[in-house]
Formats: C-alpha cells, sequence, structure tokens
C-alpha cells in the first residue's frame, strides 16, 4: 500500500489503486489472456460437455448426469480407472523410494557428479524413451528374446513393463528433488548426530527424512495428479491393448473423443481426471491446515 | 571405509540403470538388420552409421518443423512470461495473489480436459495443421510453469533497483524490461530451456492438432515410424536418438539450469 495516501477512502487512494490494477494487467495481460482462451475456457466447455451427448457434428443435446452414470457402469471405464489407481500406487512407492535412496547417498558421497547422469532421462521426449523401452522388451530383439515372453504383449505384465519404463525416465526427477531440498537442512545437524554416535542410518531416520518431509508429501500429491494424467507412455508402447490391458483413463478417453465421436462421453472422463486431481490438491491443503507440517 | 564401498557401489549401480537404455539404443543403432537378429543387446562387431543416414533423410521435414515449434514458443513465453512474472513477484495486491493461485491451479489440470473443446474451436478457425496454431497452444499450457518459475527469480530482486529507475523518470513498463530482465538472465535462460524442451517433445498437442505429413514434428514422425519400419530395429534407434539429440546437447550444456528450475524446490506451495 503506498503510505503516502494514507486515508483509503480517499479520492487519490482510489485512483491510485485503479493505476495499480491497470499496471498490473498491462504486464499479465497478454499471457493471462493467451491462457484463458486456450486452457480456461476449453476446460470448463468439457466439464460443460459432459452433460450432453454430441457427436461433434451435430447440436448437443443435454443428457444430464448420463454420461457419468454410463461410464461408471461401463467395464472398459472402470477397467483404465483400476489401471491409473495401480499406475498411482506404483508410482507413490518405487521411484519415491528410489529417489531417497539416491539423495541420501549423494548427500553422503558428496558426489554431485553422479546427479547429471541421473536426471538425463527424464528431459528425454517420452516418445523416443517408449520406442527404446519396446525394442529393450521386443521378444525377438530385445530381453524378450532371453526370457522367453513378450513383457509388452502379455496382458498380466504389460502394465508393469509399461510402468517399469517409466520409472527409468522418472525417479532422477524425484532424486534431484529430494537431493535439493537436503541442501536446506543445515550442516550443523549432521556434525551434531556425528559428535553424538549416531549411525549413518540414523542420520537418515531422524534428520534427513524429517528435514525433507515436507517436500516428500507435496511430490507424493503432484504424483497423485500426474499418475491421472499419463497419456504418451501408454500411447506409444501398446496404444491401451492387448486386450485393454493398458488402457488408462487418458488414453480411453482420447479414443473415445477422437475415434468414436462419443465427445460427451469423453468429456466425463475427462472431467473425473480432473476431479481425481482436484482431490489430490484438497488432501494436500487439508494436511496443511491440519498442522501437519508439510 | 567399508561403509564408503557400499554407497559407491550403489551410485553406480544407479549409473549403469541409468544408462542402460541408452547403451541398448546406441549398439543396436549401429548394427545392420542380421547383426541385431543374432545378437540383438550386445556390442557390435563394428561401426556401421548407414542407419543414422538413413534415419535422417526421414527425419529431415519434421527436425525443421520441431525447430519452428520450438523457436516459435521460446519468442513467445520471451515476450509474455516475464513481464507477467515480475507483476505477480513485485505489484502485489489481491489480484496478483488469485494469479499465483490461478497460474498454480493450471500447472495441476491435465491437457486432456481441454483439448477435445480445442480441437473443435481450432478446427473451425482452420487452424488445424498450422504450426502457428500449435505455437500458441504450446504458449497457453507453458506459460502457468514459465511464470510461476520466473516469478520464483524475481522475487529476489530488491524493490530499491525497481524504485532508482523509476525515480529516472522511465514508466515501469521501460524500467522493466530495460532494469529488471536483464538482471534477471539466469531465470530467463532456465525458463527458455524447459519451455524448449517441452516444446521440442511434446507429443500428444502435435498428434491432435498436426495432421499433414508436411507439418508434423520429429515426436509424431517417431511414433509413426514404427508402423513404416515395422521391424527395422536398427533404423528406428538411429531415429530415435536423431529425435532425442537436440535436447540431450542443450541438457549437457545447461544441465545444472534444467535442473535447478524442474527440480528446485522454489515452486514449492
Amino acid at each position: 500500500m503506498n503510505k503516502e495516501v494514507g486515508d483509503p477512502t480517499s479520492l487519490g487512494f482510489k485512483v491510485q489503486r485503479r493505476k495499480k490494477v491497470k499496471n498490473l494487467f498491462l504486464f499479465v495481460g497478454p499471457a493471462l489472456l493467451i491462457n484463458v482462451l486456450i486452457v480456461l475456457i476449453p476446460s470448463i466447455s468439457t466439464v460443460a460437455l459432459s452433460f450432453f451427448k454430441w457427436d461433434g457434428i451435430n447440436p448437443p443435446i443435454f443428457i444430464g448426469f448420463q454420461n457419468f452414470k454410463h461410464i461408471f457402469l461401463s467395464m472398459d471405464f472402470l477397467q483404465a480407472l483400476t489401471h491409473n489407481v495401480i499406475w498411482t500406487i506404483v508410482f507413490l512407492t518405487i521411484p519415491v523410494a528410489m529417489g531417497l535412496i539416491g539423495a541420501e547417498l549423494l548427500r553422503r558421497s558428496k558426489q554431485k557428479f553422479f546427479l547429471a547422469f541421473y536426471f538425463f532421462p527424464t528431459i528425454l521426449p517420452i516418445v523416443v524413451v517408449g520406442i527404446i523401452w519396446s525394442k529393450i522388451y521386443h521378444p525377438i530383439h530385445g530381453l524378450g528374446k532371453y526370457l522367453g515372453i513378450a513383457l509388452l504383449g502379455n496382458t498380466s505384465t504389460a502394465l508393469y513393463a509399461i510402468a517399469f519404463a517409466n520409472i527409468w525416465a522418472w525417479w532422477g526427477f524425484l532424486c534431484a528433488v529430494f537431493y535439493s531440498a537436503i541442501q536446506g537442512i543445515s550442516k550443523d545437524l549432521y556434525e551434531a548426530a556425528k559428535l553424538d554416535g549416531a549411525t549413518k542410518w540414523h542420520e537418515f531416520r531422524y534428520i534427513t527424512l524429517p528435514g525433507i518431509l515436507p517436500t516428500i508429501v507435496f511430490m507424493e500429491i503432484m504424483t497423485i495428479i500426474w499418475s491421472f494424467q499419463v497419456f504418451d507412455w501408454v500411447w506409444v508402447t501398446t496404444q491401451g491393448g492387448p486386450a485393454g490391458s493398458t488402457e488408462l483413463l487418458a488414453t480411453l478417453m482420447y479414443k473415445k473423443a477422437f475415434y468414436s465421436y462419443r465427445v460427451g462421453e469423453a468429456s466425463a472422463i475427462g472431467t473425473m481426471m480432473a476431479v481425481f486431481g482436484m482431490l489430490a490438491t484438497l488432501i494436500y491443503y487439508y494436511l496443511k491446515r491440519k498442522g501437519v507440517e508439510v | 571405509m567399508k561403509e564408503k564401498v557400499i554407497v559407491y557401489a550403489l551410485l553406480l549401480i544407479f549409473l549403469v540403470y541409468a544408462l542402460f537404455p541408452l547403451y541398448v539404443a546406441t549398439s543396436a543403432s549401429l548394427k545392420d538388420r542380421k547383426e541385431l537378429f543374432l545378437n540383438p543387446l550386445g556390442l557390435p562387431s563394428h561401426i556401421n552409421t548407414s542407419n543414422y543416414v538413413k534415419a535422417f533423410e526421414t527425419l529431415k521435414k519434421a527436425y525443421i518443423n520441431s525447430t519452428f515449434l520450438t523457436l516459435g514458443t521460446v519468442i513467445g513465453v520471451l515476450l509474455t512470461v516475464p513481464p507477467a512474472a515480475f507483476a505477480l513477484a513485485k505489484m502485489k495486491s489481491r489480484i496478483s495473489s488469485v494469479l499465483v493461485g490461478y497460474f498454480f491451479f493450471c500447472t495441476t489440470i491435465p491437457i486432456l480436459l481441454s483439448i477435445t473443446p480445442l480441437y473443435f474451436i481450432f478446427s473451425r478457425l482452420n487452424l488445424i495443421n498450422s504450426i502457428t496454431g500449435l505455437v500458441l497452444i504450446y504458449i497457453a499450457y507453458f506459460s502457468p510453469f514459465a511464470i510461476l518459475l520466473m516469478r520464483s527469480y524475481f522475487v529476489t530482486i530488491p524493490d530499491e533497483l525497481l524504485e532508482a529507475a523509476l525515480i529516472d523518470g522511465a514508466s515501469e513498463w521501460q524500467a522493466f524490461w530495460k532494469v529488471i530482465f536483464p538482471i534477471a538472465r539466469p531465470g530467463t535462460i532456465t525458463m527458455v530451456v524447459i519451455v524448449a524442451m517441452w516444446s521440442w517433445n511434446n507429443f500428444i498437442l502435435p498428434l491432435t492438432f498436426l495432421h499433414e505429413e508436411g507439418k508434423i514434428p520429429v515426436t509424431v514422425a517417431l511414433a509413426m515410424l514404427r508402423g513404416k519400419w515395422s521391424a527395422q530395429w536398427e533404423i528406428i534407434m538411429a531415429a530415435s536418438l536423431l529425435g532425442a539429440l537436440p535436447i540431450a546437447i542443450l541438457f549437457a550444456i545447461l544441465h545444472r539450469r534444467f535442473i535447478a528450475g524442474l527440480a528446485g524446490t522454489g515452486l514449492k506451495g
């Protein structure tokens, strides 16, 4: 607030305020406008379209909650939802544990040099990494030849095989996030612990872990949000097959919208994906308010 | 001592794990068909670069398209993101904090939530198969994160600098571009490399908005290669590595900025 103006009801204050808002929009305006037109309005439209029956050509027909009722009673949606839940559980645990171990090892060895290599797979195009792992799993041209199994062609292994590939291109990111959070912990704590004769495990358990707990919780919440949005990985490796065993909400929605022209149903799936993400955000703010140190 | 050995052994295991798929791809890309079939995972017996020549021939047009997409997006965010980030860092008001919350919210909502209506809007406007149209979409999707990232740099710049520039009679707009923006160069570079990486790597957006074969970028072209050269993995591997090469080079030069920008905890909360 501007001190010279003083009385907030005075005319000068209002002019000042209006000028401030005008200035703010001069700076933010272009970015905000593009974002509202391309992200916000279409997103709201999708939520609206989820209450309509629409093939993308003829005028949409309002049908209330029919699309939601329909998808929750259909096997393909429930199957995809199950896959997303499995995916979320896998990513909440394995890569987070790997990232924590990696970060703690980097802290102990002080060899930051490794971090760039661990991080490198996370910045590669998912298409490229997906194709490389398809080759690795290939029954003739890859590991499959020696294992005697087509990991991506088998309904019981395909989803986990894709998740395993995704972990390769993901854990290094978590490792870097945790390592960067560890840098914020006071070195004195580790020194003091050493003097008290703490073991390396105690250092990790009682200094590192509580020190970066807020970051871990934040990344877990983001993991839930991101896990419901996975698309590229499945699209480039299996396109949802074999027999729907790798279908996720995102791929199912994409097929419904652009291949079967069931825009209403697709929109209902998209809306549900956003709802799951928002639930995760709500959990985060709930934890924060409860005073859990996150 | 023993502990140290274990720590380094584990670090090395992680390193091998991180490099193994890249080794598989590289070694396959250097083999000919017969050798790849007989020895899919071992080292190539001799260096054979003909796969790269073939792969590059096929990807040439897509390379150019990806370059235009990336450059266009980078120019777009350079014009729109820094002033927005600055305003949200320094012109504090109720509205600016609502906008910060809005942009954070944008980074969490799925692209798929907006893609269908956007497709129908863009086809009405004849912007399907338009690289410029896709550049606009990229700017819209990537700028919320870019704004929050640059904002965290602007927050650290002292107010006195801006005040000094304003006393010299410059408008806030001029003061920003002439004084503040140059100081924020490290933040700008970080933001630009991340946006460039996302523009080069994105798949679902060009898959949806570019259909003409002459318009598609590298990522979509690569996904189509598997249909085209169904079993010619040596060429597919060479093409995949070529597709990732520009990003890999960028990372080799600026890996600190990538890591700081993407994994720094500045955006938390």
